[in-house]
């Protein structure tokens, strides 16, 4: 059985059970390379789910504040976040069943339209390969060659919580060395301008903060009028302190799912602020946010022996 | 609207670079670049072998050379009773190059907005000061729609000087047709001469748009999805829509023909600041938010509704025009997939 049926069969059962309200999973897309977030409340509904590689969004930015009982498709990445949920008492552990899929990345759809630069009417996975193929043309790609950034060094691709896994576990993943472990060998001036220069494209949507599951502020801070801590005006100052704000407020709470840096219209590498964050965070205080339902979030921890060397030096 | 042409002729590939070598030196011209893998953008450009031919559509529209993410209207130094008013610097005559036909009926969609009863001063100066070169399409992008609005792909009446790519892509050149003053002087400034189309040139754009409008595989009809403001406007589908909806302002912010905007002060410690027209969205949750705490459009489901009853129904009954132009930049950059053409779909469906 495929990971889809097996998707629909637990899904169906959820629902026909009556033991949750509704079911988040993945929808077909309206075009090639596309999926969407399905919320289905039928057993006929569930019949509807999917999955495969273009199940990119992290549904878990759909539970904070929810009342109702939810059945949720997660990934690695995703069940990080649904663990850091639960720990932020956002979403209460019963109040969730939670269907694991083992994945084996989310292809980045934007880098293989850009690599046609045709129209591509329909796309399929067959084995390790990615196939496109468009009015009279197909090209095959290795699928590793064509995933996200994120995907590609994941370390994390089974989910680390689930109540049923649809699919087997894969082997873990060692992509190598991150994009942060090699862009902070870079100088200084190096990186300042490197950021600066992604960040003057930034158009402020604020789509990264709303695809995030850990941005779920009643009030963000830019968003704030009394007092204004932001402007509206976008230039590359406003848009860094936005997107360092951002990422100071998920130090210890990023799960590196790489959503920001999928939503983002203008190709920001989002994922080097964060990853750096998360890379100190692990340095310094040996956690990784949303691994360990057992284990408090590194913020909300407090330890008499705490050689906070960042404070008093080494 | 129809097409006025002054005179039409055929330009070589090799005269583009003629075309907008003397803007490009006056750091005047502003045209598509890639500035990173996936992301194409109007920016200024002062040397013409930088600008890319190769894109579908750009990431940004260029409306924000006529209608600034962040305008600065006015400005003051010193505090107290009676600062000092400083007027931000006048704009600049500027060559807008490279800008789609449903980019450039967005520009037709937008003027009665800025220039009606009341004109709007910023964007009449920009109009006044800019020269638009259109680029017709040479293949439609996975997400267009244009030519369900009626919009042609290769020509468009808002542009001074109209560039339809000719046949075969990289030799065949431009047929360019003049359709301004403005227009006709940058061409006489180029120095660039138009050679007789061996075909009647109305004839030859006809033939192109009907070429390519047969390759788009988005073949929508929107006839009569207006009619969903009156007759659906309550309707269950809205809610269950803006289930998926992240409440972000990617649609709006990449939208040719999205206007909204909030006017903003930026006050310096020292007390002196200034006043900015920003860019803002419908999607945001502050957007319809009183002073009193009251918001008319207090979930996802209401802002979704009125953003995609403004592109299908409102603009139309306001202005007559149809606010979207099927530029495809929200269904191709919507992080959830909602997009406005299986909404189209949708709402004739629940009407039928």
């Amino acid at each position: 059985m495929g990971t889809t049926e097996k998707i629909r069969e637990i899904a169906a059962g959820l629902l026909r059970d009556g033991k949750v309200d509704v079911v988040i999973g993945y929808g077909p897309g309206t075009l090639p390379l596309r999926s969407t977030p399905l919320f289905a409340r039928t057993v006929e509904e569930a019949e509807r789910l999917i999955w495969d590689a273009t199940c990119g969004n992290n549904l878990a930015v759909y539970l904070p504040g929810r009342k109702d009982r939810v059945g949720i498709v997660v990934k690695g990445c995703d069940s990080r976040a649904v663990v850091q949920l639960i720990h932020e008492n956002q979403i209460a552990r019963e109040q969730v069943f939670v269907i694991g899929v083992p994945c084996a990345g989310i292809i980045d759809r934007r880098q293989v339209e850009a690599a046609v630069e045709r129209e591509i009417r329909a796309a399929r996975e067959e084995g390790a390969e990615l196939v496109v193929e468009g009015d009279g043309w197909s090209r095959r790609f290795n699928r590793e060659e064509v995933l996200y950034g994120a995907c590609r060094t994941c370390r994390h691709n089974n989910p680390v919580l689930y109540d049923a896994l649809a699919g087997e576990p894969l082997p873990p993943r060692d992509g190598g060395p991150t994009l942060v472990e090699i862009w902070e060998k870079k100088p200084a001036g190096e990186r300042r301008d490197f950021i600066l220069s992604e960040m003057a494209r930034c158009i402020r949507c604020y789509a990264c903060r709303n695809a995030c599951p850990m941005c779920y502020c009643t009030e963000c801070f830019v968003d704030s009028s009394t007092p204004r801590w932001l402007g509206r005006a976008t230039d590359a100052g406003e848009n860094l302190f936005f997107q360092i704000g951002r990422v100071l407020h998920l130090a210890g709470r990023c799960v590196a799912c790489g959503a920001c840096s999928r939503a983002c219209p203008m190709d920001i590498k989002l994922g080097l602020l964060l990853g750096k964050m998360n890379k100190d965070v692990l340095e310094l205080f040996g956690h990784e946010a949303g691994l360990n339902p057992e284990e408090p979030p590194a913020l909300n921890a407090f330890r008499p022996d705490d050689p906070e060397t960042f404070l008093l030096g080494k | 609207m129809s097409v006025t042409t002054l005179t039409a002729g055929v330009m070589s590939r090799e005269d583009l670079a003629r075309l907008l070598a003397g803007p490009a030196s006056e750091g005047q011209l502003t045209a598509p670049v890639r500035v990173a893998p996936e992301v194409v953008l109007f920016v200024p450009v002062r040397d013409p072998d930088a600008i890319t031919l190769d894109y579908v559509n750009s990431t940004v529209p260029p409306k924000e050379y006529l209608f600034p993410r962040a305008e600065k209207i006015l400005g003051w130094r010193g505090s107290g009773p009676q600062p000092e008013l400083v007027l931000p610097p006048e704009p600049q005559p500027l060559v807008l190059f490279g800008v789609r036909p449903c980019d450039l009926r967005a520009i037709t969609v937008l003027e009665p907005v800025f220039g009606g009863p009341y004109p709007d001063l910023y964007w009449r100066r920009r109009r006044e000061l800019t020269t638009i070169v259109g680029l017709g399409c040479t293949e439609p992008g996975p997400y267009c729609f244009c030519v369900a609005w009626g919009i042609s792909p290769v020509a468009a009446p808002e542009a001074d000087l109209m560039l339809t790519p000719l046949e075969p892509p990289a030799a065949g050149g431009y047929l360019v047709a003049v359709q301004s003053a403005k227009g006709e002087e940058l061409l006489r400034r180029s120095g660039v001469g138009l050679e007789a189309a061996g075909t009647e040139p109305g004839v030859l754009r006809e033939r192109r748009a009907a070429e390519l409008t047969a390759r788009f595989r988005r073949l929508i009809d929107p006839t009569g999805v207006e009619r969903a403001a009156e007759r659906l406007f309550e309707h269950p589908y809205w809610r269950e829509l803006a289930r998926r909806c992240l409440g972000c302002g990617i649609c709006t912010f990449l939208c040719p023909t999205c206007h909204c905007f909030n006017v903003i002060d930026r006050t310096a410690p020292d007390g002196s600041g200034g006043r900015y027209r920003c860019w803002d969205s419908c999607l945001f949750e502050r957007f319809t938010l009183q002073a009193s705490g009251h918001n008319p459009r207090p979930t996802r489901a209401e802002r979704l509704r009125n953003r995609l009853l403004h592109k299908l129904s409102y603009h139309r009954t306001r202005y007559g025009l149809e606010g979207c132009t099927g530029c495809g930049r929200c269904v191709a950059a919507c992080p959830v997939n909602i997009d406005i053409a299986e909404v189209v779909a949708d709402l004739k469906g629940l009407m039928t």
